[in-house]
């Protein structure tokens, strides 16, 4: 999913580096500020389910050790 | 009668014995009965049975016992100034129970030389021993007391005996066979060869070369039990370990219950200590490689990250060069349309005429018409007066 969405981007940074008209630009930037809107919070989304994942680990490790 | 000074009867006696051949390059056989050195002279007493004979010899090298046998050989020479007649000799050899050692000491200085004594060679006893093997005579009272000793400290110790002669003739072959009967038998964890104390002709099976050499390439741990505690043989040096006394040699071989007790103790806490070990090895590594996992992760996060951010800057610098670059030409225009602005034409004193709203021309325009004039500053209504084609 975020893979897509950061093709997506890198797609729109080479469409925009081409050259297209004001309308298409803005058309695009919109787009380009959702996609690496939500990319940046899936991001942020992993890196906290990597800390819940540690944690918890580490709540067994005590238990069990 | 004579009559003599003491000198003169002294001198007498001193050339009757210088001059008699007989006396002349002897050698005598005798038992030390005293021996002494003082400064590189030896002192020393010839005995035998209750004879004496007083001796010296210039340049002693060598030391002896009292009781050795020894062979001098030398003049018998008379000391007038001592009135003392004495053996000079010119060597002293041991012989007969002297030989022997002589030989023992050869065997054991070649043997030593060639590593047949090195500790390193020698195999440490098992800590607990199940049986073992005894070469010694069986109808000996060594036997028994080892059979006491093992029977009161491991009864459950299982004793073979090799019935070997342990002096005379066929003592050697005998012993042998019987070590090499042992390490070949695979039951017996340890072989003790014994026998009692004796003189030295008794024990000299123990010194003998080739038993040596089969003692030394005996794969088992051997023992040597021969003899009492002060007798030393080359069987003593050879083996793995050498018992004062045959009782000695069983007490070796046996343990107690509180020494097995102790040693299963160690044991526990050392599989304790080594599980313990493993198990936080175990975990160690585990750590490392969940922390490494967790940096490559966060490492991959971080990078996606910068992408991410990297490419909506980009986007966004592209954006507003476009749009900066649109604003610019917008502006470029609107300058153009300034210039173009019809009541800057007015300011430089034109007026702009209309007619009902109609731009003035010679047709919509009549004598006595109202026309709207407008100037940068003021708009006036006029009258048509005139007209007239240009």
């Amino acid at each position: 999913m975020i893979e897509k969405d950061i093709k997506r981007l890198e797609e729109i940074a080479s469409l925009l580096e081409k050259g297209v008209n004001l309308d298409e630009s803005l058309k695009l930037y919109e787009e380009g500020c959702k996609l690496a809107k939500a990319c940046l919070k899936e991001l942020e989304k992993a890196k906290g389910k990597i800390i819940m994942v540690k944690k918890e680990f580490n709540e067994k490790d005590e238990q069990n050790g | 009668m004579k009559v003599f000074s003491v000198s003169q009867i002294n001198k007498i006696i001193k050339d009757l014995i210088d001059n008699e051949v007989i006396l002349e390059d002897i050698s005598v056989t005798g038992e030390l009965s005293s021996f002494s050195v003082t400064r590189n002279i030896a002192y020393f007493t010839l005995k035998e049975n209750d004879n004496l004979l007083s001796c010296v010899l210039f340049g002693a090298k060598q030391e002896f016992n009292i009781g050795d046998l020894v062979q001098c050989r030398g003049n018998i020479k008379y000391y007038p100034k001592g009135g003392k007649l004495s053996f000079q000799a010119l060597t002293i050899e041991p012989c007969g129970q002297g030989e022997l050692y002589k030989k023992f000491l050869e065997l054991k200085t070649m043997l030593e030389q060639e590593g047949l004594f090195s500790e390193d060679n020698k195999i440490p006893l098992p800590r607990f021993i199940n049986s073992i093997g005894v070469v010694t005579s069986k109808t000996g009272a060594v036997l028994q007391d080892i059979k006491n000793v093992t029977r009161r400290r491991n009864p459950n110790l299982d004793i073979y005996v090799y019935d070997a002669q342990v002096q005379g003739k066929h003592a050697v072959e005998q012993v042998i066979e019987g070590i090499t009967y042992f390490d070949n038998m695979t039951d017996v964890d340890v072989i003790i060869v014994a026998r009692g104390g004796g003189s030295l002709e008794d024990l000299m099976p123990f010194n003998d070369e080739k038993l040596a050499r089969i003692a030394y390439i005996c794969n088992k741990p051997l023992i040597s039990a021969v003899g009492h505690e002060t007798d030393f043989s080359i069987l003593d040096f050879v083996c793995d370990l050498r018992a004062p006394t045959p009782s000695a040699a069983a007490e070796l071989v046996t343990f107690d219950n509180r020494e097995m007790i102790r040693y299963i103790k160690e044991v526990y806490s050392n599989i304790n200590y080594q599980v313990e070990q493993n198990l936080i090895n175990r975990k160690n590594q585990l750590d490392l490689i969940t922390n490494s996992i967790e940096q490559y992760i966060n490492a991959t996060i971080n990078d996606e990250t910068i992408h991410v951010v990297d490419l909506i800057n980009n986007i966004e610098r592209k954006v507003e060069n476009q749009a900066t670059g649109t604003i610019y030409r917008v502006n470029m225009l609107l300058n153009t349309l300034d210039k173009l602005n019809p009541l800057k034409i007015l300011k430089s004193g034109y007026a702009f005429i209309t007619n009902n709203d109609q731009m003035i021309s010679y047709e919509n325009t009549n004598i006595g018409d109202s026309i709207d004039i407008v100037t940068s500053e003021l708009k006036l209504t006029a009258e048509v007066k005139y007209k007239e084609r240009k």
